[in-house]
């Protein structure tokens, strides 16, 4: 198992590389100039030429690409070129939980309604059931997060007034408010997921239910719940997972429209006010962060496969 | 400026807000007087940016003042029409020359760390503003060469040249007073410390900040609230909602969300602010150097028909450089200037032997709704008889084309204004003026006539009046429309009817009635 994951995160240097020079050429491929961003009101020639030496820009640009790595590699992705106390890596840090709050209440909203309904699809195949959760899933893979976001607004916020229609208060600060803040924007993000879920799940445990040892498991008069949960999961759930680890690149892509509906103060708000601003170190700082989090998510889902099917070891 | 430009361009939001109050003895707008104030509530404020930092010599953008003037008094203030009104001086006044400007400190005024707000640390601050690392209020401050504490309560500034326009700059972000303690400390950045009527007590970016009343203001009766928390929401629509949802008391909508406002029932009150989208031509290219041929662009464009389609109605049609409510605008002109006349367009041109010969290429910001202004504008003038093309380029192309280098045409823009009417008349039409692309005066008269505005004392208003004459005749600037805003509001919010013309909100005498 350890030679396994060595193996894998071997796999992974020529990625992370590969990202880091399409990240770092940002610099270069984004048009517009930085310098004359930051030169303020009165910009002069003379001005912007000294922001571009403060900023480093002059230097050769295999020196810069080192640099950058080299800051990288310990966590250090610079300064936002608007300055300010807060390094880039500090501005992820402060928005990261954010992200990570909306991600395990997306996938919390996957796995407590997705899980249960495509059992119960797999289980009830060809009843109305199954007709029903086929049909939900179906509209809730079409229906984009945004639509689900603001329908949920209008409702649950707006005229219900159940749940706050924006804002994001720290679980440290208060774990209530946290919680509640979190309902719509992980169902609006989560609903997709768990069709998608729900969907592969009850394909994969309709197969398996139809095989040889989960018919003797059920002729060795096991209870149908222990059935489905320790003989038929173990193997229908190869498929979802594979799902589930996809999911979080969409997550991540997602929480920037959810965000900006939800006036969450996450990556994808940091992100897209340095698209705006041209703020390339915040937007390299970003970038690497997000291909991070996905390498790791799928390295996760690998792991798990070797868990739940001992031949992918080899 | 052009940053200014740039965030409107970008942002598309910006600078806005504000509201009514007093300022420094500005008058108080609204009605503040007939229903007392609940002095120990809570104010929630929707707004859509936080400063980078909280160094007020740093920022660029004016729409920044929002957050941070709260915190940071200025050595002056203005009032709604944009005026200069006492401030942390109670007292400002040029020598016989004009080549120095003498202010003298109120009593009692308290910086947040407990010091005095006296001479000495005016000195501190614009020495640091002007010599500091990265200060962007240096430019504005550069006319002055010497800072000299005459007394506790006496500063002295001696000018290189007249500069009428500083006190205006002395009451922005320029003239912002930092505690002394932390002037050059790192912790500025993220701990600000002045003299404001508020302290913070939380500050996370580009999400809340919370203030706190400090009881030690100078003018702490007509702080009518004791907590301001003011959440940051870039979303307009994000913002309506959580108004809707109750999480907010009050917050603003720009020209294109207020129709979802009215129709979700909210009241509306839109207002015109100091922005204004425009073309901006340089007059070193070509036909645009001829006056017929600017005029009658001026003539040819259907403003109605753009505020209409482009601002959803909610905008004005004003062509001044300034609008109707700033003491720079010249009431004497007839308004609208330029009434939409094909006609006479036509007649202009053929005038000056141009009938379907004038031909020019704009090149515009790919973003905000420049092209679809540059569509239509360019539509209306191809029925004069103008060919006008566009192409779009990135902010920062159009900036280094047009505005630096000159090399292109013309660009259209949103100019939300500056400090001072010198200044913005400075940027717009002198030959180092960071908005004239052609970099030379349009005739050499506006030399003089500019130079007459920066001499302070009772005819500078007129000065300024014959210059905006000059400007509107000569057809130097195309403005086409005044974007508005609308506060919207919980009933028991008073005091934030109006938006004054620096669209600042100085959360004096607003709050929330008991």
């Amino acid at each position: 198992m350890l030679q396994t994951l060595l193996r894998r995160l071997v796999r992974l240097v020529p990625t992370l590389i590969l990202v880091s020079v399409a990240t770092f050429s940002l610099t270069y491929l984004v048009p517009g100039d930085p310098a004359i961003t930051l030169a303020g009101d009165a910009p002069t020639p003379e001005r912007i030429a000294e922001i571009r030496a403060d900023l480093g820009l002059h230097r050769p640009v295999i020196t810069q690409y080192f640099d950058w790595v080299g800051g990288v590699v310990t966590g250090d992705f610079g300064h936002s070129i608007y300055g300010g106390a807060d390094t880039v890596t500090d501005l992820i840090v402060q928005k990261l939980p954010v992200d990570i709050s909306l991600a395990i209440g997306g996938l919390l909203v996957a796995l407590l309604a997705g899980v249960p309904l495509g059992i119960l699809a797999a289980v009830r195949r060809g009843s109305i059931v199954d007709r029903v959760v086929t049909a939900f899933t179906s509209v809730s893979v079409a229906l984009p997060s945004y639509w689900i976001a603001l329908l949920l607004v209008l409702l649950f916020a707006v005229n219900l007034r159940w749940l706050p229609a924006s804002g994001y208060t720290p679980p440290t600060e208060d774990p209530v408010a946290w919680a509640r803040g979190l309902v719509l924007p992980s169902i609006a993000i989560g609903l997709a997921m768990t069709a998608e879920i729900a969907r592969q799940l009850r394909t994969a445990l309709v197969d398996v239910l139809d095989q040889q040892y989960v018919r003797t498991a059920r002729a060795k008069g096991l209870r149908g719940w222990v059935v489905i949960g320790k003989h038929a999961m173990k193997n229908a759930a190869i498929t979802p997972l594979t799902i589930l680890g996809l999911q979080i690149a969409s997550i991540l892509g997602g929480a920037v429209i959810i965000e900006q509906i939800f006036g969450l103060p996450g990556l994808g708000q940091l992100a897209i006010e340095a698209v705006l601003q041209r703020d390339i170190p915040v937007i390299q700082g970003v970038v690497m962060t997000a291909v991070l989090v996905v390498v790791v998510c799928n390295l996760l889902v690998d792991l798990s496969y070797i868990w739940l099917n001992p031949r992918a070891r080899r | 400026m052009r940053t200014r430009i740039r965030s409107l361009l970008v942002i598309g939001v910006a600078a806005a807000f504000a509201a009514a109050c007093s300022s420094g003895g500005a008058s108080t707008t609204g009605d503040t007087t007939t229903t007392p104030f609940d002095r120990n509530a809570t104010l929630r404020f929707g707004f859509s940016v936080s400063p980078t930092t909280w160094d007020p010599h740093k920022l660029a953008q004016d729409y920044n003042n929002l957050a941070i003037f709260p915190v940071y008094d200025r050595i002056l203030d203005t009032d709604p029409e944009g005026k200069v009104v006492a401030g942390l001086a109670n007292k400002w006044e040029f020598g016989p020359d004009g080549l120095t400007l003498t202010l003298t400190m109120r009593d009692g005024a308290k910086f947040h760390d407990g010091s005095a707000v006296d001479a000495a640390s005016v000195k501190a601050n614009l020495d640091a503003a002007i010599s500091g690392q990265g200060m962007l209020a240096a430019p504005l401050l550069k006319v002055i060469s010497d800072v000299t504490v005459s007394d506790p309560k006496t500063v002295k500034l001696t000018l290189k040249s007249q500069a009428a326009y500083l006190p205006s700059v002395l009451a922005n972000r320029a003239g912002a007073l930092v505690c002394p303690s932390v002037l050059t400390a790192a912790s500025l950045e993220t701990q600000p410390c002045g003299a404001g009527p508020f302290k913070v007590t939380l500050s996370r970016q580009n999400d809340r900040i919370v203030y706190e009343r400090f009881e030690d203001y100078w003018n702490v009766k007509d702080v009518q609230i004791k907590t301001l928390e003011m959440t940051i929401q870039p979303a307009e629509a994000t913002r309506l909602s959580s108004f809707q949802s109750g999480q907010l008391d009050a917050t603003y909508m720009n020209a294109a969300t207020i129709d979802s406002a009215k129709r979700a029932g909210v009241a509306v009150d839109p207002q015109t602010t100091f922005t204004w989208y425009g073309i901006f031509v340089n007059w070193s290219k070509g036909d645009l150097g001829n006056p017929a041929v600017r005029q009658a662009i001026n003539l040819a464009i259907d403003r109605k028909s753009i505020i209409d389609r482009l601002s959803f109605g909610y905008a004005s049609d004003y062509q001044q450089p300034f609008p109707p409510n700033y003491f720079a605008h010249n009431k004497d002109l007839k308004s609208p200037y330029w009434t939409y006349d094909q006609n006479k367009a036509k007649e202009l041109l053929a005038g000056a032997g141009l009938t379907d010969k004038v031909s020019f290429t704009c090149e515009l910001a790919n973003s905000n709704a420049f092209p679809d202004i540059a569509a239509a504008v360019q539509q209306q003038l191809a029925a004069v008889g103008i060919k006008m093309n566009y192409t779009t380029a990135t902010n920062q192309a159009v900036t280094q084309n047009y505005f630096i280098e000159g090399k292109t045409d013309c660009t259209f823009g949103a100019y939300s204004g500056v400090t001072d009417p010198s200044l913005a008349l400075q940027q717009l039409l002198a030959p180092d003026g960071s908005l004239n692309g052609s970099h030379k005066w349009l005739k050499p008269e506006f030399q003089a006539m500019y130079e007459a505005t920066l001499r302070p004392g009772a005819q500078r208003d007129a000065a300024i009046h014959t210059m905006v004459k000059s400007v509107m005749e000569e057809a130097a600037v195309i403005p086409l429309f005044y974007p508005q805003r609308s506060y919207i509001a919980k009933p028991k919010v008073k005091g934030l009817e109006k938006f004054p013309v620096d669209t600042t909100t100085r959360f004096i005498n607003l709050g929330l009635a008991q």
